[in-house]
């Protein structure tokens, strides 16, 4: 198959991002081709200025374009129930369930099939927000495979120092099942369902 | 347990057989020569318990060569239920399973139980450690869907404890977590190993004694790949102990880069008058050990459930001498549970009772 080098290029580009296979990714170029100049430019800058201007709150690690995030600065939310994640993705699947405490993320898919240790892993901001001892639970809402348990277990282990309780997510979620692909009542199930540890 | 009708089609080199239920009996003999489809029928019911096939991993290998799938249906019994099983696969892809019509997953607690018995299986005394694992393994994930997680399960954390064991520098840290999650799992395992050797312990002496005329004190003991006093075997000395004992080889297994003990490398023993078997045994007694060990099984199994699997012999009775092989057909004629066997050759035996299909050319004549 030969394609004119831009074109390649792009369908290079595009099949870089994740479940974008070469056919999707030779779909996605052609149709960005037909579309107007107008509207190609528009989402090219709306992927720069994401990129450029979004970032990780620091205070939850949450997303956010201003700091701390509209999260961590909603006096409406239990400061004393802190749901800590992995990913950013997370939080988006658990914010649509309702909940209304505040949040941690690790910002690290923890695989330690991978090359990461427990070690490598940033809980200092964690640990700054139990010394204040406003957090009265910690919510562990990681995947419940292997590598959701280690982190828990180590998790849980670094929570406890502070005297705060510890729960994690229990009940709905499908063994092998993700989080970031969990239907919002079978979340909600699960946050209701949690279990101490 | 009961098999009461067998469909079979374009399953190896079966075109397509029917057992209807007026011709199985509770002691079924599938005769002919080698290579005429004996075992495939035996094949056929065995994977209807969804185990992947003992000839063949790859389902491909079960069409029949002409055809593109195969199918196999039988009508059963299951306690007090009425149950029908259909399993279809089409070539490269997934096989399919229909319990009274409705599609299952092959972990469905009403799909067929077995317990097999192939020449093979003779070597289960003297052969490798893994060989007897396997033996109980395969025996506690029929009897609870719970025990084949917990398996999984650890094997996944050994998985993971290994890949970081040959990592540079051992990290403490994430060690202790995955040894207190490889010991919970471990512990489990070992107490249900346990407690189902002693079932089978109590089941196979007399099982021994009918079939070759004499008593034999015949014992199993589990072998733990680390020490611990028999009066403290219990599920949280296990624990205790297996972690105790992985913090004192960790620089020993930092440097081989694997887990060196846990019930993956357990073993169980095998003593017969009080001697262990696998060295001190005849070739003969072992064998019939074995085929002691194998019926049981199929006692066990219905202790704990309640109802008996299907019984299905490869090709064994050719092993037995002529006074062992009646005695056997008697044992399984009597039996409670149902048993299909193969047999190239039934002219010294007593099949009186039995039902035989003689099969030729991948069919019934
Ligand atoms: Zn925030």
């Amino acid at each position: 198959m030969h394609f004119a080098r831009p074109l390649e290029k792009l369908i290079d580009e595009l099949q870089k991002l994740p479940t974008i296979g070469p056919k999707t990714a030779q779909r996605l170029a052609l149709y960005i081709l037909k579309t107007p100049e107008e509207e190609v430019r528009k989402l090219a800058e709306a992927i720069i200025d994401a990129k450029s201007r979004v970032f990780p709150c620091s205070r939850c690690g949450y997303l956010t374009d201003i700091d701390p995030c509209p999260i961590c600065r909603d006096e409406k939310r239990d400061k004393s129930i802190l749901c800590v994640a992995e990913e950013a993705g997370d939080i988006i699947a658990i914010e649509r369930t309702g909940f209304k405490g505040q949040y941690f993320v690790l910002n690290k898919d923890f695989n330690l099939m991978g090359h990461d240790d427990l070690g490598s892993l940033n809980i200092k901001p964690l640990e700054e927000r139990l010394k204040t001892g406003e957090v009265k639970e910690v919510i562990l809402a990681l995947n419940p495979d292997i590598d959701g348990e280690i982190l828990a277990r180590f998790l849980a282990g670094v929570v406890e120092k502070y005297g705060v309780k510890v729960t994690r997510l229990a009940h709905g979620i499908p063994v092998g099942g993700y989080i970031e692909f969990a239907d919002e009542i079978t979340l909600r199930r699960a946050i209701e369902g949690r279990r101490e540890i | 347990m009961k098999v009461k009708e067998l469909a079979v089609k374009n399953f190896r080199n079966i075109k397509e057989i029917l057992l209807p239920e007026e011709r199985l009996g509770n002691l079924n003999i599938f005769t002919g020569n080698n290579g005429q489809g004996k075992t495939n029928l035996l094949e056929a019911l065995y994977i209807l318990s969804g185990n992947s096939s003992f000839r063949s991993p790859n389902y491909d290998h079960l069409v029949n060569y002409e055809k593109e799938y195969f199918n196999i249906n039988a009508k059963y019994t299951a306690g007090e239920k009425d149950l029908e099983i259909g399993l279809t696969y089409t070539r490269s892809k997934s096989k399919e399973i229909f319990l009274n019509r409705k599609k299952i997953r092959s972990k469905h607690p009403y799909i067929p139980k077995v317990v097999l018995f192939i020449p093979d299986d003779l070597y289960l005394i003297k052969g490798s450690p893994g060989r007897r694992r396997n033996f109980i393994d395969f025996m506690l994930k029929q009897i609870s869907a719970e025990y084949a997680y917990l398996i999984e399960e650890y094997g996944k954390i050994l998985k993971k404890r290994n890949l970081m064991l040959k990592k540079e520098a051992i990290r403490d840290k994430t060690l202790n977590i995955l040894d207190g999650m490889l010991t919970e799992k471990a512990a489990l395992i070992i107490m249900q190993r346990i407690n189902l050797i002693n079932m089978l312990e109590k089941e196979v002496r007399d099982i021994y004694s009918f079939l070759n005329k004499e008593e034999a004190d015949i014992k199993i003991k589990y072998a733990l790949s680390f020490p611990i006093p028999d009066e403290k075997v219990n599920i949280s000395t296990l624990k205790a102990r297996m972690a105790e004992e992985l913090i004192k080889i960790r620089n020993q297994e930092g440097m081989r880069k694997t887990t060196l003990l846990g019930p993956h490398l357990d073993d169980i023993n095998f003593y017969y008058n009080n001697k262990l078997a696998r060295f001190f045994s005849s070739q003969g007694q072992q064998r019939n050990l074995v085929v002691a060990l194998k019926i049981a099984e199929a006692q066990t199994f219905c202790r704990i459930r309640g109802f008996y699997p299907l019984f299905l012999l490869d090709e064994v009775l050719s092993e037995l001498d002529y006074e062992r092989r009646n005695l056997l057909l008697k044992y399984l004629g009597e039996a409670e549970f149902q048993t299909f066997m193969t047999a190239v050759n039934i002219d010294d035996i007593d099949v009186k009772g039995a039902a035989v299909f003689n099969v030729k050319d991948g069919s019934i004549v």
